[in-house]
């Protein structure tokens, strides 16, 4: 029950942080941001105790909590939007006890005075009593009302505050976080409106990675608001925090801003003026003055921080007026665990995870270190060694460190090659170790795993029985053995350690994707350059390491619904009629490039720049899908017009995946090919006649089907005779042995299998090959052709 | 995981209690599409940072090459979360294996699903 003699008004400067059961989080930290000497417009809190009595007064309190009871634990949307109309029809209809409204007018006339206007134009903020406590951000839930003029305005909009507590979505939320409805209240939050030039928010930690390190600003013109709903792209900042200096400026183009409308005290939408839209909302000056704030709010509450701000510019200049401060939610609650909760952990928390560089375990205190006289100085015998990389410089305490944790670098970095000599253990190529591990705390390294654990874990440290390793050995296998490749920053580890023959499948789609826009829209923009680049430098990252190995890239084969995803995919797919019922059997392929050939050439242009400009001539190229004779005449044409024409060090294939071209693989041969691929995923769907996306009949797709294995050997056996080289890159091969076995049998030349199971490939035919030998020797015997071919031979 | 934050937002839209989180390597990329809804946070799942994960029932991505997916199950395995993957229709195969499932709507398989969690 609250109290009459609680206060109704509470001015901001008399407000602190402690006073959120008063006030509410938002009031309370501005009152100790004005307390601080920040700039805060000046203004007062309608108290929580206010809102309080006027629930106990007018007896709806015991109507909403009746309500709620009938609502809560259901989880259906529908009651509780039934329960929200309910209550704040009740809240904004219901009088406001005559004392309370006397006050909040005595106080509103009181700012206007001070502020030196008749009525002053002001800010209505909701402040909830739960509102912006460290571990739930109640943002957002409750509303606000800007540009506010006048004595009963102002009681009007307080009443619409209280009621905006009973939002739908805020009453599943204090469910969802377990705070009782009747426990959460809500003061009001009355300040000046600030005539703001520009509004933005300053982050006291970068919101993308979360890097300490960085204070990001984002800044528009006019109000905040549209940048808070999004309507925006803001100007945005990036300054390191230690010397706040900006290390990045992104000045973008700003159409909309919101302005106060003088007539009508509400809020509207305007284009910004062509003088100013690409102009920077924040001078350079702004944005240091801004961040020093922001550093000391941060200092001041000691965690992160997420604050509006507004410039407001009068005859002295541009004034910076902080609305809003509440902590930042996301990454302060993915700090590992400081209280010591994580010792003798069960569950292991991994916090980072890198690559394992020196193999090993060690459990000990981080240091979180920058430089090597920070080592000098804070390195005792056996701790963690975080950083972002080493040199030279380093080895001194990298000798006295328990296990070396790195963001950066690879397996040949100095950490991991200095680790590896001295035997202490060393994950590199962390990425965060240095944000995410915290300075003094406990970890577990597992340098083998290449995993940082919270805490000591004993199941982790505990000596595990020694396995004997047994060395990997990749054969040398007649039949070549090719990997297929996607991504092409992975090429270069792809190679190293699969050891591969070469790459007998280059995907083009994962490049389309991250060119990021429909080819076709592409070419509308004029960009078509953008592609031929990104390709080749898709292409020239696969074909250097594997140099001078074959790379066969394999040209775009995205089934019309598989652009849906990119801009311009509706437009030039879907509104072009090419995403039919099954587009497994449609707008793909050759036939594509033939009806398309801008597009196709785009494509050959990156592949020529590569193997011209680059100098990469190990790069060559599959048509898949073809289907009719006509459409592969027809590529090879575009194919040679671009420059691309079949020669000594120049091979073309074609990827047998339909029937028609299993059947005239001899035309095909004929018309000039140098090599086979088979793609036995479409393959299979073709001969079987199966839908290879409808569920009903998955079970009798198989790669092993005899039709498919009969499709194979005659296509083999044809291309052999013909000395055209003969691969597989679909499934078939990773996921089957017998189908490996198979091909080797049949003569087919390579295979090409996903990375992972390239060495597994090598390794079971190699072994096929020795009992091909084998067997042969054996045939030999029996049929007397050499009969002491197995016989021992003895020293004479 | 992955560039389709479009997706991201009609799965927040679809599920408007659930908090959906897109994570993209690409860090420039990551800033020019944050949204008011949905969070984006640069991360490479080749070498992920845990706790972004940690506490997530799903982890999905659309049309990922297939080097990435081991790293996504051992993710998803570490944080004891459900994977779903929408690959493209080139590499679908890669999924008659292991501990895939397809998700099958209206008869048609539209994308496979490795169970995690019990």
């Amino acid at each position: 029950m609250a109290d009459r003699s609680d206060p109704v008004v509470l001015w901001l400067e008399n407000v602190r942080k402690e006073d959120v059961q008063i006030v509410g989080g938002k009031c309370a930290n501005l009152g100790e941001l004005t307390a601080k000497g920040v700039r805060v417009p000046p203004g007062f809190a309608v108290t929580a105790g206010a809102f309080r009595r006027f629930l106990d007064e007018t007896r709806i309190g015991e109507v909403i909590h009746k309500t709620l009871r009938n609502s809560n634990g259901t989880r259906d949307p529908k009651l509780y939007e039934e329960a929200s109309q309910e209550i704040r029809k009740i809240i904004e209809s219901v009088p406001m006890p005559a004392d309370i409204a006397d006050e909040v007018r005595k106080a509103y006339r009181e700012l206007s005075k001070k502020t030196g206007s008749g009525e002053v134009l002001v800010a209505v903020r909701s402040s909830a009593t739960g509102e912006d406590l460290p571990d739930a951000s109640f943002a957002g839930q409750q509303d606000t009302f800007l540009n506010v003029k006048g004595e009963e305005q102002l009681v009007h909009y307080v009443r619409k505050c209280w009621s905006s507590l009973y939002t739908p979505r805020a009453i599943f939320y204090r469910e969802e976080k377990g705070f009782p409805h009747e426990k959460v209240l809500i003061s009001v939050g009355i300040q000046k409106m600030v005539e703001a030039k520009c509004s933005g928010v300053v982050f006291t930690l970068d919101p993308v990675n979360g890097d300490p390190s960085k204070i990001v600003i984002e800044a528009t013109w006019g109000l905040g608001e549209a940048l808070v709903a999004g309507h925006v792209s803001p100007d945005r900042f990036i300054i390191d925090k230690g010397t706040l200096q900006i290390i990045h400026k992104e000045i973008v183009p700003k159409k909309l801003e919101h302005v106060p409308n003088r007539a009508t005290g509400l809020t509207v939408q305007q284009e910004v003026p062509l003088e100013r839209r690409n102009v920077a909302s924040l001078s350079d000056h702004d944005v240091v003055e801004l961040a020093k704030i922001a550093r000391d709010i941060e200092d001041h509450y000691g965690t992160a921080q997420d604050i509006e701000f507004a410039l407001e510019q009068d005859s002295s200049g541009d004034a910076a007026y902080i609305v809003q401060s509440r902590p930042e939610t996301f990454w302060s609650r993915m700090k590992a665990p400081t209280d010591g909760s994580a010792r003798h952990v069960i569950d292991r928390v991994m916090v980072v995870q890198g690559l394992p560089a020196s193999p090993g375990l060690h459990a000990g205190r981080a240091k979180i270190i920058s430089t090597p006289q920070e080592a000098g100085r804070m390195m005792k015998d056996k701790d963690i060694l975080v950083t972002r990389m080493t040199n030279p410089d380093w080895v001194p305490y990298m000798k006295i460190a328990g296990a070396i944790v790195t963001d950066d670098g690879g397996t040949t970095c100095h950490a991991a090659i200095v680790s590896r000599e001295m035997g202490v253990p060393c994950i590199v190529g962390a990425r965060n170790a240095t944000k995410l591990l915290q300075m003094g705390n406990e970890y577990t390294v597992d340098a083998k795993a290449g995993i940082v654990y919270a805490g000591l874990v004993e199941d982790v440290l505990k000596p595990a029985q020694q396995a004997r390793e047994i060395p990997t050995v990749i054969p040398v296998t007649s039949t070549k053995i090719y990997v297929n490749i996607s991504l092409p920053e992975l090429a270069e580890k792809v190679a190293r350690e699969t050891r591969a023959d070469g790459v007998g499948l280059l995907r083009a789609e994962h490049m389309m994707l991250s060119v990021g826009k429909h080819p076709r829209l592409l070419i509308e923009e004029g960009g078509g350059q953008k592609m031929v680049n990104a390709f080749a430098e898709g292409i020239r990252r696969v074909a250097t390491p594997f140099a001078p190995r074959p790379v066969v890239y394999r040209c775009l084969d995205f089934k019309p619904d598989e652009f849906l995803g990119l801009p311009g995919g509706e437009k030039y797919e879907r509104d072009a009629g090419h995403v039919g019922p099954n587009p497994l059997l449609g707008y793909r392929g050759c036939f594509r490039y033939v009806k398309e050939p801008d597009v196709f050439r785009l494509e050959c242009r990156a592949v020529k720049k590569v193997r011209e400009e680059f100098k990469l001539t190990n790069v060559h190229v599959m048509l898949p899908f073809v289907r009719t004779l006509e459409d592969f005449r027809n590529a090879r044409k575009i194919l040679e017009e671009e420059g691309l024409k079949r020669g000594p060090d120049f091979k073309l294939w074609i990827m047998v995946e339909v029937p028609a071209t299993v059947l005239l693989i001899d035309k095909f041969v004929q018309e000039g090919i140098d090599g086979i691929s088979f793609g036995t995923n479409d393959l299979t769907m073709l001969i079987l006649g199966i839908d290879r996306d409808d569920a009903s009949i998955q079970e009798i797709y198989d790669e092993r089907n005899l039709a498919v294995l009969r499709a194979m050997s005659h296509v083999i056996r044809v291309c052999r005779d013909a000395g055209v080289t003969t691969s597989i890159c679909g499934q078939a091969p990773s996921n089957y042995p017998e189908v490996v076995e198979f091909l080797v049998r049949e003569g087919a030349v390579s295979m090409s299998v996903n990375p992972d199971k390239v060495i597994e490939t090598k390794q079971l035919v190699a072994g096929i090959e020795q009992k091909l030998i084998l067997e042969g020797m054996r045939k030999m015997r029996e049929t007397d052709k050499d009969p002491g071919v197995l016989q021992p031979r003895w020293p004479k | 995981m992955g560039h389709r934050i479009d997706v991201a937002l009609m799965v927040k839209l679809s599920i408007p209690d659930a908090e959906v989180i897109v994570t993209d390597k690409d860090e420039s990329w990551v800033r020019s599409r944050k949204t008011k809804r949905v969070r984006a946070v640069a991360d490479d799942v080749m070498y992920p940072s845990l706790p972004i994960y940690q506490g997530a029932s799903l982890i999905y991505s659309l049309h990922p090459p297939l080097e990435i997916i081991p790293a996504m199950q051992a993710l998803a395995r570490n944080v004891s979360a459900d994977l779903l993957v929408v690959p493209v229709a080139d590499e679908r195969e890669a999924f008659h294996r292991d501990n895939w499932e397809s998700v099958v709507v209206d008869g048609r398989v539209v994308a496979w699903k490795m169970k995690v969690t019990s």
